[in-house]
């Protein structure tokens, strides 16, 4: 008795599943989006941003200039050179024993390392003298995992201190090379 | 960056690493251990670095303070790449036709920025002719995404198969796998090849490795997509396989969950698509394929020969759209009372919203659905975009003025420590020279003595300079100048960016309020729906439990 009234139901629902389905369906384009003339909010809030872009140069210039002298900075910086394979997961720096950067990498650091970019790990003030960086490097290389403990010794003068550590492969196993440029 | 979610399955995936609630966080980089230091007093190679680095962890901002005038002509593409970024298209599109004007010898990495910036502005003829002027090869990383770009502006410009051509390069990667994912979106929307399109899905699938959530929800598309095509194929086993792919905690398990129901119903499976749309009750009715679930789930029932069932859920149905439409009655009333930040997107203590909400977005999945569907629209995620940015550089410089807060105490307390030392030292240096000055009146021969008369000289210099110390002129004099010129500054702009927010806040009210009345007249247009369904299923009742002499007498006609 049922199958007599399902029918029209039936030709009803069909009419409605082909909306529903038709709702869902794939047919957008890649298309640039259309070019909207920028509102007079959007100038305004593009006019403030340049002038706060300025002011907080001024800004960091002034607190480096209190915090860190240039005759007592020390700033280490991170880079890997070209090609390298090395996928650095985690570092962690001490400055005399004492701990003062660490760092867990995430794929857009890599990616930022890998295409030229520099990182700066830590900017501090010490005294002149004989000083002891020491770094942890942990990482996955072409064919193995690696955790590799480095230590330099620096001196530093007067004026401003710039170690920026280079990490590469070696062509032989491709394991990481630690280089330090001292500027 | 723009909504891809207006129907139940996305279509195009424009900026790779999108995330559907972003709050930006510019200053809030900029203020952490700080990336940024002195330019000028940085070797050039490594400001360069710094600045690219920044730009490609996503902090323009950071980008921006780094490239000073000294930097700013080895970094121009870079600077104008950052000012896009940071939602600054205006100057970048300055620069850009300034750039154009001087033709400048470019770096190979220049070329590639120079293609992504044009890109960025949508401009897919300049973004091809720079990818088309690199000479020579850049990092594997920028080549992925250089890939990615140029398929695009290809498809965009050219159709499919060139895309398809520019494609097949020894690459693999999220950016490959997104650029063949569009590819299959575009094949099927010009409804030319359904194979073709999975062809395309099949590769994005290959090349898209790793665990990384991105990747996940790649997958999640592909299978959805894949499903939905041979759905359309009229293949709903194939289809039903992809469909379970898709994790059931994704973005898109309502929608899949929906689809899965359409292939059991292809498949004459009317009570498993009853099953698989029951579950999807439990999502919010706003979502994408949520409130179609609740107008398939009678058909269903007919198919499975339950007409009662049926009648149930067209009334359920109907009630629940009728509820959700006062539901969004309500919020549209709590934007107009309050705003819509309160409302929907952050933190609120107001008595009348904890009904509606609350304190946990990810558990409170109504406010969430709200939520996303702000975000998800494409005038609104701008301006929420531009209040947060705006308003984390207000975080910022209220940062700023603690910090010198602390530095005046700083400078306070060193001239403090200085007075009392000068002080001391001060008053033994009078007491020695009124000592030797005593001693020189009592003996001759040293007045006689230019030696000692130096000394005193000298003493007397000493104690001057002491005393205009004491008065901590020297301390002063270096910074509190400054420290005050830049506090003005910073209040002045605080002032304005004050104004401009609530500005801002006006119309992501407005903008929320349209998007709530489009979903209401949506919503409207199911219920008819799932009214007229219950109309028609109680008429064919009525009519097959009227007698048939009855029907055919004709006082009941």
């Amino acid at each position: 008795m049922l199958s007599r009234f399902l029918s029209p139901i039936k030709t009803v629902s069909f009419a409605l599943l082909f909306l529903l389905v038709s709702s869902l369906s794939l047919g957008q384009t890649p298309q640039n989006e259309a070019k909207k003339a920028p509102t007079q909010l959007e100038l305004d809030a593009e006019a403030i941003k340049k002038e706060l872009i300025d002011l907080n140069r001024e800004l960091y210039r002034f607190e480096e200039s209190l915090l860190h002298p240039n005759n007592t900075q020390l700033v280490v910086f991170l880079s890997l050179a070209e090609g390298t394979r090395f996928q650095l997961d985690s570092l962690e720096l001490q400055l005399d024993g004492q701990l003062i950067s660490s760092h867990l990498y995430q794929d857009q650091e890599i990616t930022a390392l890998l295409g030229g970019g520099i990182q700066r790990l830590y900017i501090g003030s010490i005294t002149t003298g004989k000083h002891k960086l020491s770094g942890k490097f942990n990482g996955k290389g072409r064919a193995n995992y690696y955790k590799r403990d480095k230590s330099l010794f620096f001196t530093k003068d007067k004026g401003a201190k710039y170690l920026q550590i280079v990490i590469s492969d070696s062509p032989a196993d491709g394991a990481p090379l630690f280089k330090v440029k001292q500027w | 960056m723009h909504s891809w979610f207006p129907g139940a399955i996305s279509h195009v995936i424009r900026a790779v690493f999108w995330v559907f609630v972003t709050i930006p966080s510019a200053m809030v980089a900029a203020q952490s251990q700080g990336s940024t230091t002195t330019p000028s007093s940085l070797p050039q190679e490594m400001t360069d670095g710094l600045i690219r680095y920044a730009l490609e962890t996503d902090n323009p901002f950071d980008a921006l303070v780094l490239v000073d005038k000294q930097a700013k002509d080895r970094n121009r593409i870079a600077e104008l790449l950052a000012y896009q970024a940071f939602g600054m298209p205006n100057i970048a599109g300055k620069g850009l036709s300034q750039l154009e004007k001087t033709k400048p010898k470019l770096s190979n990495i220049e070329k590639y920025q120079l293609g992504k910036l044009y890109y960025e502005r949508g401009d897919c003829i300049a973004s091809l002719k720079a990818f088309n002027s690199l000479k020579s090869r850049i990092p594997e990383t920028f080549r992925e995404r250089q890939v990615y770009y140029r398929s695009h502006c290809i498809l965009t410009l050219g159709g499919p198969v060139k895309a398809a051509q520019a494609l097949s390069q020894p690459l693999s990667g999220q950016w490959v796998a997104s650029a063949y994912y569009n590819l299959a979106m575009e094949y099927a929307s010009r409804n030319v090849s359904k194979t073709k399109a999975l062809v395309s899905l099949r590769v994005a699938k290959d090349l898209n490795y790793g665990d990384s959530s991105y990747a996940e929800e790649l997958n999640d598309r592909i299978h959805l997509a894949a499903g939905k095509l041979y759905l359309d194929s009229e293949k709903p086993t194939l289809a039903s396989d992809f469909l379970k792919k898709v994790r059931v905690d994704s973005l898109f398990t309502a929608q899949a969950q929906y689809l899965l129901g359409l292939s059991y119903i292809q498949q004459q499976d009317f009570r498993g698509a009853t099953q698989i749309w029951s579950l999807n009750k439990k999502f919010p009715l706003i979502a994408p394929g949520v409130a179609e679930s609740y107008l398939g789930t009678p058909f269903a029932f007919e198919g499975a020969g339950y007409a009662a069932q049926a009648l149930e859920a067209y009334v359920e149905a109907s009630d629940i759209f009728e509820a959700e439409i006062e539901t969004i009655t309500n919020i549209t009333g709590l934007i107009e009372k309050y705003s819509t930040r309160e409302v929907l997107l952050e933190d609120s203590k107001k008595k009348d919203l904890q009904w509606f909400l609350k304190q946990d977005v990810a558990r409170n999945t109504q406010r969430a659905a709200y939520y996303k569907a702000v975000l998800d629209d494409a005038d609104a995620y701008r301006l929420i975009n531009l209040y947060y940015e705006l308003e984390s550089l207000h975080s910022g410089l209220n940062y700023w003025l603690t910090q010198f807060e602390v530095f005046e105490a700083q400078l306070a307390s060193r001239i403090k420590t200085s007075v009392k030392k000068q002080s001391k030292a001060l008053a033994r240096l009078q007491d020695s020279q009124k000592k030797l000055v005593k001693r020189t009146q009592s003996n001759s021969i040293a007045a006689k003595s230019a030696s000692v008369a130096r000394s005193l000289e000298a003493i007397a210099k000493r104690a001057a300079y002491l005393k205009s110390a004491l008065a901590s002129e020297v301390l002063e004099k270096d910074y509190r100048p400054e420290l005050k010129r830049l506090k003005n500054s910073i209040k002045k702009q605080n002032a304005r960016l004050v104004s401009l927010l609530s500005k801002l806040d006006q119309e992501i009210d407005q903008s929320a309020i349209r998007l709530l009345r489009e979903l209401n007249d949506a919503l409207v247009v199911k219920y008819e729906k799932a009214e007229q369904g219950l109309i028609h299923t109680l008429e064919v009742l009525a009519e097959a439990r009227t007698r048939r002499t009855n029907r055919l007498d004709g006082r009941y006609q």
